[in-house]
């Protein structure tokens, strides 16, 4: 089924000297990006680096769907030409991610949603989106008794009831 | 959120504080071993367990994986003691003062005068948390009774006058880093105080005053800044009787909302202590809460009764001294009296009394009381289950010596006592450092202890080793040995005698 698309290589007017990519969903759908906003993403600049490379350029599949994919884009526009240390491969990892208020607004989505999205941030090595949703993510259980914890997460408790009383599991370690 | 990656689920707990991660460690296989083996969390969880606080971070701060191999460290050297290579601090001249602070006060003589002629402070170094050693010498006249808070680089200084109307008591403020007026006082550096011998202490923007004796008990509060009285805890209170006075050879803020009066009766006719009246007054510091805590000791500590030292190290307490990786809890105070009991025809035994500040705050907290009420609680209420009492062989136990054998610093307690050969007893009353030596059947912990058929329960860590050989050699030639329990370690200083000039000194430090 992949499909090898040829990209117009030429520039877009009025745009600078960016060029366009091709990304396909998984529920098959076509979206025609500019190549700097999805520089953030690792896996993306990869794949254009091997393109360069090959001087042959193709759609780029991506394991999740168009919904997803779309609240990526809008992340990735939103801080097009920002510099963001997370995502620089040559800095030292921050200690801790900084809060980011747009983010907070922009994550403030349904459990299930958030987890699409840290998924597809992982697989596109957005490091910068992953810490923003992880944040949001232990916000949700900040607080929460274990067994609202498993509510939340979507996790069952798997735990022999021997293993659940041992002392190592309870006690501070 | 099963089937994320390895990673995005560890990136997700390390944005939980460690009760969360205790939590979510239970809640499935899947999130179980990203907590355990998670560096941060670990690091996490071990801090509240040590009972410390993270310091600062930043580009050039240690990382998290050494900051929990350290703290590790620094735990262990404290559960297993040792006596290591201990240093030579910057010579240490001249006289011992009050220790303020965490920092530790000697004053030079100069020309040999009785009035100091500068003050040096000494911060202990700690290799592991990564504090340096540290001195500041201070030359402006020097008043007998000074008080140093770092953190705020406020340097006081409590002058009395005698004049013909009576005594006038001001307080100087002066920054400790330039010898000048402190910037922050507003209406001049100086700031005339209540015309009784008091103590003072500071916390935060208020220094407390009180009375060292006097009909009526109480305190004054009020803020350096402004020079401005924030609350006057003098006349709404009992007076002591006829013929009685309240004695509070020392008073402290017990956190930013309770002040601490320590207090026992003198009968003024017979020039003695009242039997059974050693007591410690916890008054709210906000002057529209009228409410007053009385908070008995056992009866039978009789004639007297005192402060092993002052035990609050303030600043590191408020938490803005050069803090290191890690850092004590602000939280964990504890208050240790040495006391006496002593019969015409029984010889005198010393006792400790150790009270963890917990203790008062958390009675106060479960018995709000009526506004303006005067609470008494009678030791049995409160001390078998919070306080710890033990009979000590205390080194030397000449009168005047006694309180340099003590010291205090967080929720550890050191005392220097005369069995043979001489040995240094540490007890660690931290409540979770505690029920984590409990859980892995630490045989070092010790459940309270019984003095005169006074059984307390409240268990604590308690190792105890030999003196290091120069401070043994110190007490077997009869001179005045003091020790300073620090975070970071432990000085041992010689003297000729109390308030003497300083022969040696041995820090060691962790």
């Amino acid at each position: 089924m992949p499909t090898i698309v040829s990209v117009d290589d030429s520039t877009v007017p009025g745009e600078g000297s960016s060029r366009l990519l091709l990304l396909v969903s998984s529920d098959n759908k076509h979206i025609v990006v500019e190549e700097d906003i999805m520089s953030r993403s690792r896996f993306i600049s990869k794949q254009v680096e091997g393109f360069e490379a090959t001087s042959q350029r193709h759609a780029i599949l991506l394991p999740f769907s168009s919904f997803v994919l779309n609240k990526v884009i809008e992340y990735c526009s939103h801080y097009r030409g920002y510099y963001l240390l997370e995502d620089d491969p040559d800095a030292a990892p921050p200690g801790r991610s900084p809060v980011r208020e747009w983010d907070q607004e922009f994550l403030d989505v349904d459990r299930n949603m958030l987890l699409r999205i840290i998924k597809a941030a992982h697989y596109l090595e957005i490091k910068s989106l992953v810490g923003s949703c992880a944040r949001a993510i232990a916000d949700m259980i900040r607080g929460k008794t274990t067994e609202e914890m498993r509510e939340i997460l979507g996790v069952e408790n798997d735990f022999t009831p021997e293993e659940e009383h041992s002392p190592s599991s309870k006690c501070t370690g | 959120m099963l089937s994320l990656p390895d990673d995005a689920v560890l990136e997700i707990l390390e944005n939980l504080e460690w009760k969360d991660a205790l939590a979510c460690r239970q809640t499935c296989h899947r999130l179980e071993s990203p907590v355990r083996s998670s560096v941060l969390l670990q690091y996490k969880i071990e801090l509240v367990a040590c009972g410390m606080l993270d310091g600062e971070h930043g580009p050039y701060t240690l990382p998290v994986h050494e900051r929990l191999d350290r703290l590790k460290l620094h735990l262990a050297a404290w559960q297993n003691l040792a006596w290591t290579e201990y240093s030579s601090l910057t010579p240490l001249i001249g006289r011992r003062q009050h220790r303020t602070a965490q920092v530790f006060p000697f004053s030079h003589d100069g020309d040999g005068s009785l009035e100091p002629k500068s003050i040096l402070m000494q911060n202990l170094p700690s290799p592991l948390r990564g504090i340096e050693e540290e001195h500041i010498t201070l030359t402006r006249a020097i008043a007998h009774y000074i008080r140093l808070d770092p953190s705020q680089d406020l340097w006081m200084s409590v002058n009395t006058q005698v004049l013909p109307a009576g005594l006038l008591n001001t307080c100087s403020l002066t920054s400790i880093s330039t010898g000048q007026p402190h910037p922050l006082a507003r209406n001049g550096s100086v700031i005339r105080l209540s015309p009784q011998r008091t103590v003072v202490d500071i916390c935060g923007d208020y220094i407390l005053e009180s009375p060292l004796m006097g009909y009526t008990l109480g305190c004054v509060v009020r803020n350096w800044k402004t020079g401005l009285v924030k609350a006057d805890k003098r006349k709404p209170w009992t007076t002591a009787g006829q013929g009685l006075q309240y004695w509070s050879p020392n008073g402290y803020f017990l956190d930013e909302s309770f002040v601490l009066l320590y207090t026992y009766t003198m009968d003024m006719d017979r020039r003695q202590q009242l039997r059974g009246d050693v007591s410690l007054f916890i008054v709210p510091i906000n002057p529209d809460d009228t409410r007053l805590y009385r908070f008995f000791l056992p009866d039978f500590l009789q004639d007297t009764a005192r402060w092993s030292e002052r035990v609050i190290p303030q600043s590191e307490a408020r938490g803005a001294l050069p803090q290191g990786c890690f850092s004590p809890s602000l939280d964990d105070q504890l208050i240790s009296l040495c006391a006496t009991t002593r019969n015409n025809d029984q010889p005198e035994s010393h006792l400790l009394i150790d009270i963890p500040v917990r203790t008062l705050t958390a009675y106060i907290h479960s018995h709000p009381g009526a506004a303006g009420a005067r609470v008494a609680v009678p030791w049995a209420d409160w001390g078998p289950r919070g306080a710890r009492i033990t009979q000590e062989a205390i080194a030397n136990p000449a009168a005047t010596a006694r309180m340099d054998r003590i010291s205090v610093s967080g929720m550890r307690r050191l005392v220097v006592r005369s069995d043979a050969p001489h040995a240094v007893t540490v007890a660690d009353y931290h409540p979770r450092r505690v029920a984590r030596a409990l859980a892995r059947g630490d045989p070092a912990v010790v459940r309270g202890g019984s003095v005169d058929g006074a059984q307390t329960l409240l268990p604590c860590i308690e190792t105890t080793i030999p003196l290091p050989e120069g401070p043994a050699r110190t007490l077997a030639e009869g001179r005045m040995l003091s020790v300073w329990l620090q975070e970071n370690g432990v000085l041992f200083i010689d003297t000729l005698e109390r308030g003497g000039s300083i022969r040696n000194a041995w820090a060691y430090t962790i």
